[in-house]
């Protein structure tokens, strides 16, 4: 019994180890959506292609889609375009949401860089962005086919990030295991 | 040429202060304003409050106090508002759930586990220090072993002394 009390420090030193390594790999700020597994906010906002029409939260239904927040103001956005591009002729479902952007400016980005998204969300004020979370760009949402909210990345989307954290759920083959703080 | 350098710089930190709006439509909101932004924290940057921070989404949230204040919502409601899409992050003081009560009984049992510790160690140690209870008879027995040990000792050094 003596002998454990001795080795206590030391389990505790590992203990901690243990969480101060994992630490190492986390990033402080991204956030946890608060809007896991609810359904997106409503809405009722024009498209960038349509500007004259509106959309609202219906457009997500019937089939997963990831939502992803960009604008022509966001460097990393232009980093993680074209795999987007990739993403969309391999036939993955991407909806824009042009956060605090002008309509102009952005039509001609997606002229110039090529346009992934099936349409986009002209969110020029970022109420929408405010309702669903978002903080910065780029963010994207995985939405499933009920239109609830069920993965949000916080940065780019890359391979890595798609082929760990979203693929799976969004083709709903089987479960995606990492939390949202690692393998970044 | 040096002292108009420096009062510059003296001066160059009035550009990060935020400009105030126009106040609120009575002091009461003000002052509810006031008390909100410094309640909470800034979603984007690491521990800056509302009033603090000059990011985007901090400015943002503030209006969106200020509209909900002048709308008639009470303190509470403003906080549910913003804890639904930003989680209780933006809390300084998170609620007291399931997830949150270790966040908030840790360093209280921590600090009874030390306690706890350094009691044990204290009494361990008076234990081998301090003067032990033993009856006469036990008292008599010691010395006269003592002595007898000190008897047989003494020539044996004295002898090794030379």
């Amino acid at each position: 019994m003596k002998n454990l009390k001795l080795f206590l420090p030391l389990i505790f030193l590992l203990v901690m180890s243990v969480f101060l390594f994992r630490g190492l790999f986390i990033d402080p700020t991204e956030l946890p959506s608060a809007l896991l597994e609810k359904p997106v906010p409503q809405f009722n906002l024009p498209t960038l292609e349509q500007p004259e029409q509106t959309v609202d939260q219906s457009i997500f239904s019937g089939q997963p889609t990831l939502l992803n927040v960009w604008a022509t103001w966001c460097f990393a956005c232009r980093e993680e375009h074209p795999y987007l591009v990739e993403l969309a002729e391999q036939g993955v479902r991407i909806v824009g949401l042009n956060y605090k952007d002008a309509g102009p400016k952005a039509r001609q980005w997606l002229e110039r860089l090529g346009n992934p998204y099936q349409l986009n969300i002209a969110d020029v004020d970022g109420k929408l962005g405010f309702d669903l979370g978002v903080y910065g760009a780029p963010e994207t949402f995985l939405i499933n086919s009920e239109g609830r909210i069920v993965k949000k990345i916080v940065g780019i989307v890359n391979d890595k990030v798609w082929n760990e954290q979203l693929r799976d759920l969004y083709y709903g083959t089987g479960e995606s295991t990492q939390s949202q703080g690692e393998g970044q | 040429m040096r002292l108009l350098f420096m009062i510059l710089v003296l001066f160059s930190s009035a550009a990060l202060a935020m400009v105030e709006l126009e106040p609120l439509s009575s002091p009461e909101l003000q002052q509810r304003y006031q008390v909100l932004i410094e309640e909470l924290r800034c979603p984007k940057c690491q521990n800056q409050n509302l009033a603090d921070s000059n990011s985007p989404i901090s400015a943002d949230m503030r209006n969106e106090i200020r509209l909900q204040l002048e709308q008639g919502n009470s303190d509470r409601q403003i906080k549910d508002f913003l804890v639904e899409r930003y989680g209780n992050f933006v809390l300084y003081k998170p609620p007291v759930d399931t997830n949150t009560v270790l966040l908030w009984i840790a360093p209280l049992l921590l600090l009874l586990i030390a306690g706890f510790v350094v009691f044990r160690i204290s009494r361990a140690q008076s234990v081998a220090n301090g003067p032990v209870d033993w009856s006469e008879q036990e008292e008599q027995a010691v010395n006269q072993l003592l002595a007898r040990e000190n008897a047989a000792k003494d020539p044996a050094e004295e002898g090794r002394a030379r």
